[in-house]
């Protein structure tokens, strides 16, 4: 295969890795689990080519105005389901995300509706747009690594131990001074707009922007998946859950994306749930238990 | 002419109200989310579609897919549902959502994505009462939901077993203290669901296509009425699906067709943002299951 | 240091409390007694936020607290502990604590060190790496009061601190608790074990049916016939 495959599955697996930190930022940490993370990712690959073209302004412009536009969203998402507990924050998060896609849909006159966004852009550094793919593995990267540092840092912070004493007893956090809305709120902020860098990156990369590639549910699914195949809560667990789901999504859809429609879903789905009951800590806690149980034979 | 928005409304809700009456009544008991509850729909659907392509009519084919749907949701508790049962809460979330993508896919393999429908000879004819249009299918599935409601709610209510199911919802540590088999309450239930569910797609097929995604539409719907009626139960089911079909063909009326979803997603996002236990709900009612 | 005024809760119809005031001087230990049902629970989670009285308030060092949640009096310097032990499960015995550290304290660090001190102040400077679930009842009620104490509390209210505990840990439990007291904390307990209460509390209000029964020094109260009977006349409930 050429050498161009594998490049496109290094990017790939980055841009997830770092989509899926953000993910468990929320889930794995605030244990607010979110399927409405496409409405972030849709915002930033959509905000820095519509802005560029309504303003002409730099891709670097658009791509933070977007993380402040999914930030600004998950603000309200978190006023909204302030006073309401598991199940109802998920379903909130899907009618959120549904009605971004709807309106993105809609409103084609800025959108270009289910037809799509082709980004042509002037090549350089100010857009980042090439003809390469090697810039974007670099941005890929350096994405990917700052979203995981990142959470890796937040876990050792004031906010880190607010989030995991909320997810783990709400009342006993609040009892030991805990602003629970306000370390709420702050994740899914901070969450939101990682994945709208993520968003945007995806755009620059694949240079074309349309509600089935940025907004649809499936995109929601993915970095769920992902984390929980790597290992919700940890913070290494999306890079290392990423790294086995998109190369085996890739290859199923090469192999078989064009015959047999559907059986890449199929596997994809059987797949999730096979994780949950057999490791439901992920592949993370799954080396750890190995290695605890090793040491307690040793 | 808004008489007759408000007709078609309630007759709409009508199929809204089955979808979300089997989604509700597994929550109410098991405490978890179906997401797959709408791939049964299609399901169902599938079934009838290629009963009626073997010659049978959708509304006859009921009598086969009803009891397939409630074998296939005892079976999908039994190995599947029961496992997360004690897990975390991702864990519950997450496999119903791995099958839902699962049997969508699987759909897609087999049917390709194709939108197929029935034909029959009553699903254009109306009957015109009081000057209003009624749809015939439609007035049957709406017949059918009452039935299929008054039986479930009197089942629930009166019979043995029913008491059982409510115990159960209730509070499970109890209800097996008292010596009621948790786990065959569970599954019951679950057959119960899919089986309403299979009802719902036989009324369904006259009316609408068939497609690998079709439940999603009706599913998504669904959540939208089991928080307007309150979850776990019946009667607030079929009034949040009334009031949700209502809505939708007045808001069909007045703003584009393509936005109708939005509206009522709005409404659902205002209702939990007021009302965080759902339009009739209890208070604290969303938590009970929880711990 | 707290003054609670006419509170009075209903639940529905229900009458739980009614026009039950006291005051409570700092450096103090009040034992809160009563049958089941007496209003006791109630009674602790208004005064620690968890419930909204309809009538009356709660003011704590002056400022008026009855609307405040439970995360700001805690900032106030209130902090309490649950019957039912709530441990962050998935976090071990330091992480625990330093949640309430992290209450007056923004860096890691800081909060660290004011969880090994706080750890070590009850007992549980050994266990610090543990994973919270895999305590004893005993430890864990350690570790919940060793999480309160890294907030800075200045009151702090304990739901039946000794409930479930042996001979050996209910010694143990009235020794930190004295010392903390003695250390400058008021501290009000919530309890069922009247050895305990006759032995750490310098005043105690009974209560009963939502009404405070009696009130005074231990003696006094526990001596008090009409507590006494409302006590024998639970017992003859329960033997019904």
């Amino acid at each position: 295969m050429s050498i161009n495959f594998w490049l496109d599955l290094l990017i790939l697996t980055c841009i997830w890795a770092g989509v899926a930190g953000a993910w468990n930022l929320l889930a794995g940490f605030a244990g607010q689990f979110s399927l409405g993370h496409a409405a972030f990712f849709g915002i930033g690959a959509y905000t820095p080519p519509l802005l560029a073209q309504a303003l002409g302004v730099a891709t670097w412009f658009g791509i933070a105005a977007g993380a402040a536009l999914a930030a600004a969203l998950a603000l309200v998402i978190a006023g909204v389901s302030l006073r309401t507990r598991w199940p109802f924050f998920t379903l909130i998060t899907i009618a959120f995300a549904e009605v971004v896609r709807i309106l993105a849909v809609y409103f084609k006159g800025i959108t270009k509706g289910s037809e799509g966004l082709m980004l042509e852009l002037e090549p350089g550094f100010a857009n980042y747009f090439y003809l390469d793919k090697w810039p974007y593995l670099l941005l890929a990267a350096i994405y990917a690594a700052g979203v995981i540092w990142l959470c890796a840092v937040i876990r050792r912070s004031r906010l880190g131990f607010r989030l995991l004493s909320v997810r783990e007893d709400e009342d006993a956090a609040r009892s030991l001074g805990v602003p629970v809305f306000m370390a709420r709120a702050n994740a899914t902020m901070i969450s939101a707009a990682l994945a709208a860098m993520g968003g945007s990156i995806f755009g620059l990369y694949t240079k074309f922007v349309d509600p089935d590639s940025t907004l649809s549910f499936l995109l929601s699914v993915q970095p769920a998946l992902i984390t929980i195949v790597g290992g919700l809560g940890h913070a290494l667990g999306p890079l290392l859950g990423a790294a086995l789901v998109i190369p085996i999504e890739h290859l199923l859809r090469s192999w078989f994306g064009g015959v047999l429609f559907g059986l890449h879903g199929l596997i994809f789905g059987l797949a999730l749930i096979a994780v949950l009951l057999v490791l439901p800590d992920g592949l993370v806690g799954g080396l750890r238990r190995r290695r605890g149980r090793q040491v307690r034979h040793a | 002419m808004l008489g007759q928005v408000l007709v078609s409304g309630i007759l709409v809700g009508g199929i809204y109200a089955l979808v979300a009456v089997g989604l509700n009544i597994v929550f109410g008991v098991l405490r978890i989310i179906n997401f797959a509850h709408g791939e049964y729909l299609m399901m169902s659907m599938y079934g009838a579609y290629w009963l009626w392509r073997m010659g049978i009519d959708p509304y006859l084919a009921a009598f086969l897919v009803v009891p397939a749907m409630a074998l296939f949701g005892a079976l999908s508790e039994r190995y599947l549902v029961r496992y997360t049962l004690a897990a975390h809460a991702h864990v519950k979330i997450f496999v119903t959502l791995g099958l839902s993508i699962a049997l969508q896919n699987l759909a897609l393999l087999l049917f390709k994505a194709d939108y197929l429908n029935v034909r029959t000879s009553y699903q254009t004819s109306t009957l015109d009462l009081a000057g209003f249009a009624f749809s015939v299918p439609r007035l049957v599935a709406f017949g059918a939901l009452l039935v299929t409601a008054a039986s479930l709610y009197a089942f629930l209510r009166y019979t043995d077993f029913g008491k059982a199911i409510r115990a159960t919802a209730q509070d499970a540590t109890t209800a097996r203290l008292m010596g009621i088999d948790v786990e065959r309450v569970y599954m019951v239930t679950f057959a119960i669901g899919a089986a309403v569910v299979g009802v719902t797609g036989c009324l369904l097929i006259p009316i609408y296509y068939v497609f690998p995604t079709v439940g999603i539409d009706f599913v998504v719907v669904a959540f939208v009425v089991v928080v307007l009626g309150g979850l776990g139960s019946i009667p607030g089911a079929i009034a949040g699906g009334l009031l949700i079909g209502i809505v939708e063909q007045f808001s069909g009326f007045f703003v584009e067709t393509s936005l109708r979803q939005v509206v009522y997603f709005l409404i659902f996002i205002a209702v939990l943002a007021v009302r965080p236990a759902g339009l009739f709900g209890q208070r604290g009612a969303e938590e009970i299951g929880l711990k | 240091m707290l003054r609670v005024a006419d509170v009075e809760k209903r639940f529905g119809g229900l009458l739980v409390l009614s026009g039950v005031s006291f005051e409570l001087a700092a450096g103090r230990i009040l034992g809160l007694i009563g049958p089941n049902g007496a209003g006791k629970t109630t009674l602790f989670n208004i005064l620690t936020g968890f419930i909204r009285p309809n009538a009356g308030s709660v003011a704590f060092d002056g400022t008026d607290v009855t609307a405040l949640a439970p995360e700001r009096r805690n900032r106030l310097g209130i902090a309490r502990t649950f019957q039912v032990v709530k441990p962050f499960s998935r976090l071990t015995v330091l992480e625990n604590v330093m949640v309430g550290a992290f209450a007056a304290q923004s860096r890691a660090g800081d909060a660290e060190r004011t969880a090994r001190a706080m750890l070590d102040r009850v007992g549980l400077g050994a266990q610090t790496a543990a994973g919270a679930s895999s305590l004893t009842l005993a430890d864990r009620k350690r570790m919940e009061i060793a999480r309160c104490l890294a907030t800075r509390p200045r009151l702090l209210l304990m739901d039946e601190a000794m409930c479930g505990l042996n001979l050996t840990e209910m010694q143990a439990m009235i020794a930190l608790v004295r010392s903390l007291r003695d250390g400058g904390l008021t501290v009000i307990l919530v309890e069922h074990i009247m050895d305990a209460i006759a032995e750490l509390a310098d005043e105690v209000i009974a209560l009963n049916g939502g009404l405070v029964l009696s009130r005074g020094t231990p003696a006094e109260v526990l001596g008090d016939p009409r507590v006494v009977e409302a006590y024998l006349g639970e017992r003859h409930d329960a033997a019904d």
